[in-house]
């Protein structure tokens, strides 16, 4: 009995969870209601925050082959000043983190609403390859620059 | 914005990209040369004046309305249908007043409609987009790397000309040619009087020299924070103009990714 439920807890969170494209943002946590109207910013009480993602794995099937082709993983950071609901200038970027987090170096503006990205950049059969910019799941291969999907966060 | 990025991608041939082109593919590439369209892009910076705006929100507003009434509440029993009828009948119309008021009211005039226009014409002659973007990707590409040339005097003379096969730069050792064209560029905004912001559309070909193969094809678009009108057009449409440059860069940054960069993983 015990599995079945555990399976259905898994099942009901799974569910909860907010589709994503590329990599997953851990802090500041992805909300659906940062997309939602009106949108809901996680508030982070820094200016200087700490961004953390998930970390880039080598993927499985069908590119089983990648672990062994693939070297030095890095990862690209993008940090967009919001206005109203869209990206409207690029206010940090970082090129080649070595981990999966990074606080920001240069203090960010009180009272403004971010939105951030990121991506894995590594060697491919020695050739520089990246990811997709990470985004909500219905920001996936929108063929729109910025992207309005980023992830989100406000400085209050 | 949301709504406004929404509305744009329902264009189909803007629905999604497609996936980048393969590693096979990559291999292959040789020397790249980077051309641009030679034409024009289509540029539409008319706003709705105070008429025109009014006309568009009282058929905003009573299509709204008219959703919301048609939408079920309740059971289908006689009753709620009644009072859905009613409200539909009777609420419409004050609806399609109402929007024509504000619509009326919110919308600039004919004679700022007319100056902000003419200052964008003007802004947009002096700018060259084609050539803005082509040196973009020119700029990225030689970042990612080698054997990345510009074959400026070749590019499309027509927005949806794909015909250019690109055969005759063989003899310059061009391989495959990266081909960058602003097909057209709008000032929108989601309602007839809302800030308007600038949204610029772009197709990206690479093609094959040796045998004029399209290799990879994709269609792309920017949309820029919103402004309002007097904004845009300030000292000479400096923002205008920074927009633009900036939404170039962004663009050419997103082609070089797309197409020398990007792989998709499952």
């Amino acid at each position: 009995m015990k599995p079945l439920v555990a399976a259905v807890v898994l099942v009901v969170l799974a569910g909860c969870a907010v589709p994503v494209s590329g990599l997953r943002p851990v802090e500041p946590p992805l909300r659906p209601s940062a997309y939602a109207d009106p949108p809901i910013f996680p508030e982070i009480d820094s200016l200087q925050p700490m961004l953390e993602w998930e970390p880039f794995d080598p993927p499985e099937e069908p590119q089983s082959d990648w672990a062994s082709r693939l070297r030095n993983i890095r990862y690209d950071l993008q940090v967009w000043r919001l206005e109203g609901n869209a990206p409207a200038e690029l206010v940090y970027a970082r090129q080649g983190l070595p981990e999966p987090f990074h606080r920001i170096e240069t203090p960010l503006a009180p009272s403004t609403r971010y939105a951030w990205t990121v991506r894995a950049r590594f060697d491919l059969d020695g050739a520089t390859r990246v990811t997709a910019w990470g985004s909500e799941g219905r920001g996936s291969r929108l063929p729109q620059v910025p992207n309005p999907f980023y992830y989100r966060f406000a400085i209050p | 914005m949301l709504a406004l990025a929404v509305a744009h991608s329902g264009c189909a041939r803007f629905s999604r990209l497609p996936p980048p082109p393969s590693e096979a593919v990559r291999a292959r590439l040789g020397t790249i040369g980077i051309v641009s369209g030679r034409f024009v892009p289509e540029a539409d910076f008319r706003r709705p004046a105070k008429g025109e705006a009014a006309l568009r929100n009282a058929g905003r507003w009573a299509g709204q309305w008219a959703g919301a009434a048609l939408t079920p509440i309740g059971g289908p029993d006689p009753l709620s249908l009644l009072i859905r009828a009613a409200l539909l009948v009777v609420g419409t119309p004050f609806a399609a007043g109402a929007g024509a008021i504000a619509g009326a009211v919110n919308a600039p005039s004919g004679a700022e409609v007319s100056e902000f226009e003419t200052a964008l014409k003007s802004a947009f002659a002096d700018l060259g987009i084609q050539p803005l973007i082509r040196d973009g990707v020119l700029g990225a590409a030689r970042q990612t790397r080698d054997r990345v040339v510009l074959a400026a005097d070749h590019g499309p003379s027509r927005p949806e000309d794909e015909g250019d096969n690109y055969r005759a730069l063989a003899h310059r050792r061009i391989d495959t040619v990266l081909e960058v064209s602003v097909l057209a560029l709008d000032m929108v905004g989601e309602t007839a009087y809302d800030p308007p912001a600038l949204l610029i559309r772009l197709r990206t070909r690479l093609v094959r020299v040796a045998d004029g193969t399209t290799l990879y094809t994709h269609r792309i678009r920017y949309l820029g924070p919103s402004r309002i009108m007097e904004e845009w057009i300030t000292d000479g449409a400096r923002s205008f103009r920074d927009e633009v440059t900036r939404a170039c860069r962004i663009l050419a940054d997103t082609i070089v990714d797309e197409v020398f960069l990007h792989v998709v993983v499952k």
